[in-house]
């Protein structure tokens, strides 16, 4: 695939855009813990709701959406809205309750709460447990998403991809703290949204599709229009709808759904300037995400039926790609591959944005629990303000590597298994949109 | 959390396909939810004064506390004025409200799409109301 030179100006100017708003926003950052990891709890409830709705699009997240239209019907999306009642009662009961307890992170709660030797451990190990092991787990899926995006539209290899995106968001996250992220992700979202709309107009229109009409009557669009499943069939209805709303909102912990609110939510409400802010933020974050956001990406995935309605369909297409990562996921990818010139650019930026914003989050969340619940807590609880920003940026930066080393390694691993699997299949993914 | 990380390997190491994922899931919440509610009882309950203070603190809803206040009560640690805190019954009716007014925004929007009118002034009158109702009951949850 080769850029034209405008979508490379785009995406240079979306690198230099984040950077210079997290560096601006970083002057208060070093002043105090507080502030580097909660913004010195001042922060409005608009700016806290759209960080929460950029961190959880993530670069990969409208595949995911892709995958579930193409298989299960638009009515497949109840696996993830079933997660709204968790998000409500998080809302409505909890939201005021976390910001009362004038806590830094939500771990700290168990220290609150509970007395004795089990609770020290449970801050203190899950301190580790969440805020290194699993974090640097999830932004290295992240990253991985990313690293194919990177492959796949710009032709780059994982060590450029991985290197580029690391060191710019690991600038402004360690420099900038909790604010250089929330300021970002407010830009990195405008600017994700209005590529994801854009490109999806773009799509709908394209020849092939016929515009909005025409792809909403075709034959094969329309049995996966529904937003129900079948009443009629209980094998899909169980599995899709009954499940999902009687037992896995509340049962469930799920990053972003975290029933009651946890993780990088609760970093959000606890920074919010007063109870207010925090149900307000919470609130608009639960609109934006389940009711607003969804639309273009569903868009995509049924114009990608009309196009690609199989699997082979998409191999034939991109007769270079390694069958291994031919899935149905694949075809949201395989949809961008169309944008002309300029469009390109934005929507390639816009993933960009959405895999940067997940990362920073992540990044500043993670250090809080290192800083927070383990070096004061654990090492050393006499260690002055400035130390503690200082572990924080530390931190931050050790906690970027290990998830891109862990990133590269998993491509390995998974370029190393394929090469067992299919000696001599090539490394099509670089070629999908030749 | 150690336990449901076995549940779940076991899950996809052994049990494998012979179960559909949602009845894995069930049984995954039935095991997890048994261990916790059984280390809850064979373990030393809270200390008193942490209790207290924590519900000096976070004022939640006197239900389930109802020990801990009236203890707190007698001993003076706090005053009739901390137990009055947001009405759960109000709290939890927002909570439904949300919920209807955002999916009936979610589908509202998708009828719009679809080109369905009514269904779609329908679901978005719907939202409207569910946003205005919450905006009336506000006032009494803070």
């Amino acid at each position: 695939m080769q850029l034209a030179t405008l979508d490379w100006i785009i995406i240079a100017l979306f690198f230099i855009i984040t950077m210079v708003i997290g560096l601006m926003v970083s002057k208060s950052a070093g002043s105090s813990s507080s502030e580097y990891f909660l913004g010195g709890r001042s922060m409005s409830w608009w700016l806290l709701g759209v960080s929460m709705v950029a961190t959880t699009f993530s670069a990969d997240t409208p595949n995911l959406v892709t995958d579930i239209v193409r298989n299960n019907g638009v009515a497949g999306n109840w696996a993830w809205w079933a997660f709204l009642l968790t998000g409500m009662l998080t809302v409505f009961v909890y939201a005021k309750l976390w910001r009362r307890s004038g806590i830094t992170t939500d771990l700290e709660f168990y220290e609150m709460r509970y007395s004795g030797p089990e609770a020290r451990f449970l801050r203190g190990f899950r301190a580790i447990y969440l805020g290194v092991f699993f974090n640097v787990m999830i932004m290295a899926t992240v990253m991985l998403a990313g690293i194919k995006i990177g492959g796949i539209l710009l032709g780059l290899s994982p060590m450029t991809t991985v290197l580029t995106v690391s060191i710019i968001t690991v600038i402004y996250s360690s420099v900038g703290g909790f604010k250089g992220v929330i300021y970002t992700d407010f830009f990195q979202f405008v600017f994700a949204m209005t590529g994801m709309v854009l490109a999806c107009i773009y799509i709908v229109n394209m020849p092939e599709i016929g515009g909005l009409s025409k792809l909403l009557s075709h034959p094969s669009v329309v049995p996966k229009l529904n937003f129900l499943p079948d009443f009629d069939n209980m094998e899909v209805l169980v599995p899709l709808l009954i499940v999902p709303i009687a037992v896995q909102w509340w049962s469930v912990w799920y990053p972003g759904a975290e029933p009651g609110g946890g993780g990088y939510i609760a970093q959000r409400m606890l920074s919010a300037k007063d109870e207010k802010n925090a149900i307000t933020a919470t609130l608009f974050f639960n609109v934006a995400h389940y009711a607003l956001r969804p639309w273009p990406w569903i868009l995509i995935a049924l114009a990608s039926i009309i196009v690609f309605p199989t699997l082979e369909s998409i191999q034939t297409a991109f007769p270079d790609m390694d069958p291994n990562f031919v899935k149905d996921d694949l075809a949201f990818s395989a949809m961008l591959s169309f944008l002309p010139v300029g469009l390109m650019g934005l929507v390639i930026a816009a993933l960009i944005a959405a895999l940067m914003s997940t990362i920073s989050t992540h990044l500043n969340w993670g250090s809080s629990y290192v800083v927070n619940d383990f070096y004061q807590r654990f090492l050393k609880p006499e260690a002055d303000e400035k130390e503690l920003v200082l572990v924080g940026r530390i931190s931050t930066v050790v906690l970027m590597v290990l998830a891109a080393i862990f990133a590269l390694f998993l491509t390995n691993a998974l370029q190393a298994f394929n090469i067992l699997l299919q000696i001599g299949a090539g490394t099509g993914l670089l070629f999908i949109l030749k | 959390m150690v336990f449901s990380f076995v549940v779940a390997i076991v899950m996809e190491l052994v049990v494998k396909d012979q179960l559909l994922s949602h009845e894995k899931l069930i049984i995954g919440v039935l095991l997890t939810s048994a261990a916790w509610i059984i280390t809850a009882l064979f373990t030393k309950p809270t200390d008193d004064k942490i209790l207290i203070s924590f519900y000096k603190t976070i004022r939640p809803h006197p239900m389930g506390w109802k020990p801990v206040v009236a203890k707190a009560l007698t001993i003076g640690a706090i005053i009739d004025e901390h137990t009055k805190t947001g009405r759960l019954s109000t709290e939890i009716l927002m909570m439904s409200l949300g919920c209807i007014g955002v999916y009936a925004l979610l589908f509202g929007m998708g009828y719009v799409i679809y080109g369905q009118t009514i269904n779609a002034v329908l679901a978005l009158m719907m939202a409207g109301l569910s946003g205005l109702s919450m905006r009336k009951l506000w006032v009494n949850i803070g």
